[in-house]
């Protein structure tokens, strides 16, 4: 269940974890992973977990990473370490097998956790056909070898483990400036098999970034659209009552929108804001759907 | 009983296991158990069923779960079988990913404002899919129990008839969607009817899990509803509600009737 107060963080972050973080043993002996330059200057990567394949289509501005956009196309399919075999509907097809060089790097062991401890990674090529057509033909690839590995993960206590060890600061609970408050902006809807939600977020340290997602299911084709931009903080202003707020985000975004809450309580999100996501251009974040709100840290 | 909370929307996570069938088309030929039901009027707002003792709508009931902390609430329906006990539900409604909810689980047909019109039947058997069982695989949530008779002796299909069950269908169909909603706007005390809606789609949460895609349909239904029947254009139980989003209450969920469903519908038929 998805708590509507922080629903776009919460939506990527659930769908990006239930398919990273699912335990090692769901996938067998690995996960096949393969990417590649497609048309357009976007990037193709290829995944295989548990019985989906999942296509992401990237583009981005930079090394930077300021702004970007990734669409995500997940299908059920024949997938194991050795091959996948999945259709992408009508946009095409992928039928590979992996072929190992021989070359094998193992991390090093996660300390005091349960399960598989260790990453292991084959390295090889993926050999047989992958053919894509973005929707209208934003991009395109048809590729017969392309170098990929397998991917043993490590089990989900490991991952926390490694994780802590990383960040001891994070186990320690180790706090954040008081002074600085984090706003925040939600607008979204779910409806049947669709949803879209928008986030503007201008965090303690005085950034300010967008993020918009948007799902939706096409038959046996899963979609799962993202795009973001990080701006200037005068591009999303709010007032101290939290009565009012408005967003002007760059692009992938065009538009404005607002919030206005008025005397009774009652609210209205308003404006021309709307997002481009790979295959999928001028998406509105604002309607009569959306349900909006502003919030801010203590 | 009218305090009982709704044992409804499970939380999802992706199951386990080895890649399935890539799309919930027939993989296999359909099968089915006698047909029922006359057509209604298309609805997708939970209308309140008057008189739930009438035939066939009466096979459908509430179930009621003794838990160590108070009474679960689900929905079922009488499925015909030669042992005349077969009740189909959510498969969390008789396992809740731990433990068998079978101390002290009743079907209640045609239950109406806390009145029993056909008696109480305690369940003697619970079965799931293993799917459901070993994983939590939402895209196989769905329950069986054999009932014993009621207070008066009879078996539950004597009592209230029992609805014909088919899988292996195409999921583009409309359907009539029943339930036992306890979560407001509704408190579990009468029975609630969809009619007539169609398949929407999968939801997206559906593809992380192995197995048959499960369904989406416009039904404004809320915990409690949980395991009530949703029944094609042919009178036949071909999928029960499992979960929903409470920031969209107008789509309901369901997973599609394949193989696993028609399996336990062979485990729960064969039980004496």
């Amino acid at each position: 269940m998805r708590p509507v107060s922080s629903f776009a963080g919460l939506g990527i972050a659930i769908f990006l974890l239930a398919l990273g973080v699912a335990p090692a043993t769901a996938w067998g002996e690995g996960s096949p992973r393969l990417r590649f330059k497609a048309g357009n200057g976007y990037r193709i990567a290829i995944e295989g977990r548990g019985p989906a394949a999942i296509l992401e289509v990237t583009h981005d501005d930079g090394p930077h990473r300021r702004a970007g956009e990734v669409s995500t196309y997940v299908a059920h399919g024949a997938v194991s370490a050795a091959a996948i075999q999945v259709r992408f509907g009508d946009l095409g097809s992928v039928d590979v097998r992996f072929r190992p060089s021989g070359k094998v790097t193992r991390g090093a062991p996660v300390q005091h956790c349960k399960g598989p401890d260790r990453r292991i990674v084959r390295y090889g090529v993926f050999v047989g056909h992958i053919r894509f057509r973005g929707e209208g033909g934003y991009t395109s690839a048809r590729i017969h070898r392309v170098k990929g590995q397998v991917l043993t993960r490590i089990s989900f206590s490991c991952e926390v483990s490694a994780y802590l060890q990383r960040h001891p600061g994070k186990q320690a609970g180790k706090p954040t400036p008081k002074e600085a408050k984090e706003t925040k902006l939600l607008a979204g809807f779910k409806s049947g098999v669709t949803a879209t939600y928008f986030e503007a977020i201008t965090t303690r340290a005085g950034e300010t970034r967008f993020v918009a997602v948007n799902e939706r299911t096409e038959g046996s084709l899963g979609l799962y659209r993202v795009a973001f931009a990080k701006a200037s903080p005068l591009t999303f202003a709010f007032d101290s009552a939290l009565s009012f707020g408005s967003v002007t985000p760059p692009a992938p975004f065009s538009g404005s929108a607002s919030l206005r809450r008025a005397a009774d309580g009652t609210k209205a999100w308003a404006g021309t804001l709307a997002v481009s996501f790979p295959g999928e251009p001028g998406v509105a974040l604002t309607g009569a759907k959306f349900k909006a709100q502003l919030a801010q840290s203590w | 009983m009218r305090n009982a909370r709704p044992l409804s929307v499970r939380p999802r996570w992706p199951g386990a296991g080895l890649p399935r069938s890539p799309e919930p088309g027939p993989p296999e030929a359909p099968h089915s158990y006698p047909p029922r039901r006359p057509p209604a009027a298309a609805s997708s707002a939970f209308e309140t069923v008057v008189d739930p003792t009438v035939p066939v709508t009466s096979q459908n009931g509430a179930i009621f779960v003794v838990l160590g902390l108070g009474v679960a609430r689900c929905s079922g329906t009488s499925v015909s079988a030669p042992n005349l006990s077969v009740v189909f539900t959510a498969g969390h409604c008789v396992h809740d990913g731990r433990h068998w909810l079978g101390h002290k689980w009743v079907f209640v047909p045609g239950y109406h404002h806390g009145e029993r019109p056909f008696g109480v039947f305690t369940a003697k058997w619970l079965g799931t899919t293993p799917q459901w069982l070993g994983h939590g695989n939402e895209n196989f949530d769905i329950g069986a129990a054999v009932v014993g008779r009621n207070e008066r002796g009879q078996r539950l299909a004597a009592a209230v008839g029992a609805a014909g069950i088919a899988w292996g269908l195409s999921p583009q169909q409309d359907f009539d969607i029943y339930g036992y909603p306890v979560a407001p706007p509704f408190d579990g005390s009468t029975l609630q009817h969809c009619a007539q809606t169609p398949y929407e789609g999968h939801d997206l949460a559906s593809f992380l899990a192995p197995g048959p895609l499960n369904l989406a349909v416009e039904c404004n239904v809320t915990g409690g509803a949980s395991g009530g029947g949703w029944f094609n254009a042919d009178g036949l139980l071909n999928s029960v509600t499992t979960y929903g989003y409470p920031e969209d209450p107008a789509t309901d969920f369901g997973p599609y009737f394949g193989r696993a469903a028609g399996h336990l519908f062979k485990q729960a038929a064969a039980i004496r």
